[in-house]
């Protein structure tokens, strides 16, 4: 192999090297920024950056999902409940049940509510088979949560499923 | 520095025999394929023009210049599903290494593309997938066990060489090794890892749950054990596996481990990415050598099959030609 491939390669090693660690420099830093330019865009080109926090620091607490109730002008409801991967057989899991538990957790934080009018329309949508004679007025949507109880106070056992949910209704939507 | 750049040139630039890439193109891409099969029913929910997020809302968060292919067309239901043949068939000629390194480019841009255009979806699976098919991309993973290499007994324009510099599978592996470090590092700052109750809580999330061993995951003992258990292992694989002796230990617990976690809980696909991942620390040399078994017991079933003579003798000839071109 001739030097200039092997010089080269090398730079396309240290590149990926730099790119492994890039998501735990600090991100506002000027200088690691200048210094990192050429990796960041390598990085955001193909949503590269890794941060590999798998149940770190600590696993999540609670069960959480989404609903979303919408009201018609005729006065009546009607509620679609994002699919929920804990109902789910193991082909349907694979298929879509974690994409919806992720995408459920996002769209909950109210840091992310540039999500929150795109979620009403899908869930009107998916409403819209069953009412298409309805006019709807607004979309609430709701999040529901319960805590996994301490382990030394309350011992839960393995697969046991706890129906007791809080809800909170954080945004609404008005479709007129 | 001249030690150094010896120690470099080793670790990166020994040639080595491609068939482990080889093998691990197909067990990888093979995943991606499964990934593939079971997303084909989301095309409505997940990435067209009524999907839950949006094409504009993407847009108006991602103003930077990325791989969305979705950004330079109209979005319909035939770009979508367009974008979706081309990925599958992408996918299958990755898989049988036919054009292996533009068919993996053009894999690689059709899941870019998919997996942007709805991020919020998306764990570390699908990082995963990215990051290694872009290594792939690079690496000699079509250069045996392929139809290229097939196609190189006739035409020059597919032949390539059988043994090839390490610095692909190098980077690789140190790219498994810094997945394992980063979640110890991080979990070390997490208080139910350090008192070992983490593994209790991460395996009462429902959404997350599959199957159980009642013994097991109802003792707090059990549970305390898997927890430091986990961040033993986990390092393990990022450190330990790099030294010779204990490389083949660690890296059978590791997939022992990663098998454990698929069955207790319902993580789709990153734990099955995680063992392929671990294939590539077996040696070039003991995958090279499966590789040859296997085929050879390949050609002996065939011998003793009930096939016709002409027959059997190409499909062995085909085989053997395959597998015996020459550097």
């Amino acid at each position: 192999m001739s030097r200039v491939r092997k010089i080269f390669i090398s730079g396309f090693i240290i590149l990926n090297f730099l790119s492994m660690i890039r998501v735990h420099l600090p991100m506002g830093n000027k200088i690691v920024s200048q210094i990192y330019q050429p990796v960041d865009s390598y990085l955001s080109f193909f949503s590269l950056f890794q941060s590999w926090t798998m149940f770190a620091p600590d696993p999540s607490r609670a069960n959480v999902h989404l609903s979303a109730e919408v009201e018609f002008m005729d006065g009546t409801k009607d509620t679609y409940f994002f699919p929920r991967a804990s109902t789910m057989n193991l082909e349907d899991k694979f298929a879509f049940g974690e994409r919806y538990r992720v995408i459920s957790d996002v769209i909950r934080k109210d840091q992310n509510d540039f999500l929150w009018i795109d979620t009403a329309k899908f869930a009107l949508r998916k409403l819209r088979a069953n009412n298409y004679h309805k006019i709807p007025l607004k979309v609430n949507l709701v999040r529901h949560w319960n805590e996994i109880s301490d382990v030394e106070s309350n011992f839960v056992p393995h697969l046991s499923k706890n129906t007791n949910f809080n809800s909170y209704e954080f945004f609404t939507y008005e479709v007129l | 520095m001249n030690t150094f750049g010896k120690y470099w040139n080793k670790f990166f630039f020994e040639e080595k025999p491609t068939e482990g890439m080889a093998l691990f193109r197909i067990i990888w891409i093979g995943l991606i394929l499964m990934y593939f099969i079971a997303d084909l029913g989301n095309v409505q929910d997940f990435y067209g023009p009524h999907a839950l997020i949006s094409l504009h809302t993407t847009r108006e968060q991602f103003p930077f210049i990325h791989a969305n292919l979705f950004h330079m067309f109209n979005l319909s239901y035939e770009f979508t599903y367009g974008l979706i043949i081309v990925y599958g068939i992408s996918l299958v000629m990755s898989l049988f290494g036919f054009l292996t390194r533009p068919a993996l480019i053009v894999a690689l841009l059709c899941m870019t593309s998919l997996h942007q255009r709805n991020i919020w979806l998306l764990s570390s699976s699908e990082l995963l997938m990215r990051t290694i098919t872009l290594l792939l991309i690079v690496s000699p993973c079509g250069h045996s066990l392929s139809i290229d290499s097939f196609l190189g007994r006739f035409s020059p324009g597919f032949r390539n060489k059988r043994n090839w510099p390490l610095w692909s599978l190098r980077i690789i592996q140190i790219q498994i090794s810094v997945i394992y470090l980063w979640t110890v590092w991080h979990k070390l700052k997490g208080e139910t890892w350090i008192e070992g109750t983490a593994v209790y809580y991460a395996t009462r999330l429902e959404d997350l749950t599959n199957f159980t061993v009642p013994f097991l995951l109802n003792s707090l003992f059990f549970l305390k054990l898997m927890t430091w258990g986990t961040l033993l292992i986990e390092f393990s694989l990022g450190f330990f596996i790099w030294f010779k002796k204990m490389r083949k230990p660690i890296i059978i617990t590791g997939m022992i481990f990663h098998l454990c976690i698929q069955y207790f809980m319902s993580i789709p696909f990153f734990e099955l990415f995680m063992i392929a991942l671990l294939v590539n620390f077996f040696t070039p040399e003991e995958l090279k050598a499966f590789a040859d078994k296997t085929i050879n017991s390949f050609i002996e079933g065939i011998q003793e099959s009930t096939l016709g003579t002409e027959i059997k003798e190409k499909i062995i000839r085909t085989l053997r030609g395959q597998h015996e071109t020459a550097n």
